[in-house]
């Protein structure tokens, strides 16, 4: 741990102070020389120490409780002793395959979870693309009424999403839903069509809301992908005759790529924590077919109360997604922030 | 919907497909958030025998859903723990802010590093330690925090933190130093320069993150399903129990009007937030994707 500046993440953090060289002692600033004789000792800048209150509680109630279910991982730990778990029997690893392949409450495995959870994310995330990309290309020129379109667009996503499960559990009532009494009006199905009972009824219900509720994510990295695109190239293609499919085609669609695939990538893990929308779709019982990962979790620990394998499958869970977080780390670094920062900066100079 | 000439090469659709496609949108997006407010607005009865209510819409849901559920408690409890915990989650994320991205230390990367990390650690690997954590507190000192307000909002803190944090780190590497550092000639010290001069600057990367750790507690549902109990439940927490209530009545007629009027009520703050700082909010939405409890 030294404040090397080539750190990992090279340009993204440490280009701010390039000319400083790694000194020991803080940088040499006027204020410097009123540092209060306590503190003279170790040089100490005061205002670092600005930082410990949000370090302490991230440590506290992140960094302890990870390194405290990697230990209950391996425990023995029921309803009966969980007030007094640090004495728990020992189970070694036998957690983990109990976990992965042994069913929970709802008669699931872990694996089986990942499978589901696998389907519903990259299924949410596939089939969000194309609204999301047109609503993206529509509302990119100006126009009057643009700024109304936009925040209409983004509407399904910033409702709650208890709310709009909660909606959503109506919506797919059979006989008197609204979906079912379309389909029936339309000659599609039985007004009498059970959604929210089990198999795959229920596993498409539940990513249709999901993609309802999500697809302005994507929406929204595209349009900034798309303010990315230098006018000057459209124009020029404009000129040589490119119609706007040729242009799509030849100048936007490629530029986007590199928007997109953080898109997709941010979009799934996004579907793949979901855990508000199968919880209350489905009410107390889940069917089998819509046990993602985090419900799989929480009906081992609050329904089956077994503690210790639940642990066992929320380690797995975060070594599932350890890769895609270091290769986000890696790849986006500080860009989302990046982009609020700037966004926020750039509207509070509008606003002046 | 007339677009300037000088501007026709920003046109990426042509015309006819661009009114077309946005007509479909709106219809897919208007449908479902009309069917909520029909809901709304419709009586009990009708709801559940699925008949078109339009012709005798009412307000009365908004009268009765207060006595149908804990609604107003809901509330109360939302407001104070959302409130408190991104309150908190801004002055921590600010005042860290400030030495991360002007000073340098040995923890800097490592906390810098952590903040990011830590918002692709899944819900459930942090409620359950937590839980556990809390039992094996509270058996060992015989004090009560699982179902307690310290408990709910420390954790919705924490999590609003490392948004907070990293947004005014980046707002603030962004912003010239010159002033601060005229105020620290003159003769102010470091602290106080931070609070007269750096904070106002910073206020709108704060107002922002304060939103986002607002609404990280208003809308979860994981953890206050865990760790609040009846009498601090969240909002999100008292509808989730209604519409359980509602859909096992087993013959009893559901109270989905009500059910849906609370919805509406509860999204409304939301909704509002949003509506006033969107111009603000568009950006850090997607900068939040991954912040999500």
């Amino acid at each position: 741990m030294s404040d090397e500046p080539q750190a990992p993440d090279g340009r993204a953090v440490a280009t701010r102070v390039p000319a400083h060289p790694p000194a020991p002692g803080p940088p040499a600033l006027p204020w410097h020389r009123r540092v209060r004789p306590a503190r003279r000792r170790r040089r100490r800048e005061p205002a670092v120490w600005l930082a410990a209150p949000a370090a302490f509680f991230f440590l506290v109630l992140v960094g302890i409780p990870l390194l405290i279910v990697a230990w209950t991982s391996l425990l023995k730990i029921g309803l009966s002793n969980i007030a007094d778990w640090t004495a728990a029997p020992f189970a070694g690893l036998s957690n983990y395959p109990a976990a992965l392949t042994g069913p929970n409450v709802l008669g699931v495995s872990a694996l089986q979870s990942v499978w589901i959870s696998l389907q519903f994310s990259i299924l949410a995330t596939v089939l969000s693309t194309p609204i999301a990309l047109f609503a993206a290309l529509s509302v990119h020129h100006k126009f009057r009424g643009r700024a109304l379109l936009r925040s209409i667009y983004l509407l399904p996503y910033v409702i709650p999403g208890f709310v709009i499960a909660l909606l959503a559990q109506i919506g797919f009532l059979n006989t008197y839903g609204p979906v079912d009494r379309l389909l029936a009006a339309a000659h599609i199905a039985s007004v009498n069509t059970v959604w929210l009972s089990g198999g795959a009824k229920s596993f498409w219900a539940m990513t249709i809301t999901e993609i309802w509720e999500v697809w302005p994510f994507i929406y929204l990295l595209l349009l900034a992908g798309l303010q990315a695109i230098p006018r000057e190239q459209l124009e020029a293609a404009s000129i040589d005759g490119a119609g706007w499919w040729g242009r799509l085609r030849s100048i936007v669609l490629p530029q986007l790529g590199r928007m997109y695939a953080l898109a997709f990538f941010l979009s799934t893990l996004f579907h793949f924590g979901n855990f508000t929308l199968p919880f209350i779709l489905f009410g107390n019982t889940p069917p089998t077919s819509v046990d993602v990962l985090p419900i799989n979790i929480y009906y081992r620990a609050f329904r089956g109360f077994d503690f210790g394998i639940a642990s066992a499958t929320a380690i797995f869970n975060v070594l599932l997604l350890a890769v895609p977080a270091a290769v986000y780390l890696w790849v986006a670094r500080l860009r989302p922030a990046r982009q609020a920062a700037a966004a926020v900066r750039a509207a509070a100079r509008q606003a002046r | 919907m007339a677009s300037s000439s000088r501007h026709a090469s920003d046109r990426l659709l042509p015309p006819g497909l661009s009114r077309a496609g946005t007509a479909v949108l709106l219809v897919f997006i208007a449908a479902p958030l009309l069917y909520l407010i029909e809901l709304a607005l419709s009586p009990n009865t009708t709801v559940a025998l699925g008949g078109n209510s339009v012709s005798h819409l009412t307000f009365s849901n908004f009268g009765t859903m207060w006595s149908a559920t804990s609604l107003l408690h809901g509330l109360i409890n939302s407001v104070i723990i959302a409130g408190i915990a991104a309150v908190l989650a801004v002055v921590l994320g600010a005042a860290a802010a400030y030495p991360l991205a002007r000073l340098r230390f040995w923890a800097r990367l490592p906390l810098l590093y952590s903040l990011l990390g830590s918002q692709s650690i899944p819900g459930l690997a942090l409620l359950l330690p937590l839980y556990i954590m809390l039992a094996g507190i509270q058996g060992l000192l015989g004090i009560h925090l699982i179902g307690n307000y310290p408990a709910i909002i420390a954790v919705y803190m924490t999590f609003g933190l490392p948004l907070a944090t990293v947004v005014c780190f980046v707002y603030l590497r962004g912003m010239p130093k010159d002033l601060e550092e005229a105020a620290l000639v003159d003769g102010c010290t470091r602290v106080a320069a931070l609070r007269r001069v750096v904070a106002p600057l910073m206020a709108p990367a704060m107002v922002v993150s304060g939103v986002f750790a607002f609404l990280v507690g208003w809308n979860d549902v994981l953890f206050a399903s865990a760790l609040t109990d009846s009498g601090t439940q969240t909002v999100a927490i008292t509808l989730q129990q209604f519409g359980l209530d509602q859909s096992e009545t087993f013959g009893a007629q559901p109270l989905y009007g009500d059910l849906m009027a609370a919805a509406l009520v509860s999204s409304i703050p939301v909704v509002v937030l949003y509506l006033a700082f969107q111009r603000y909010l568009t950006a850090g939405l997607a900068a939040g994707a991954l912040s999500g409890a």
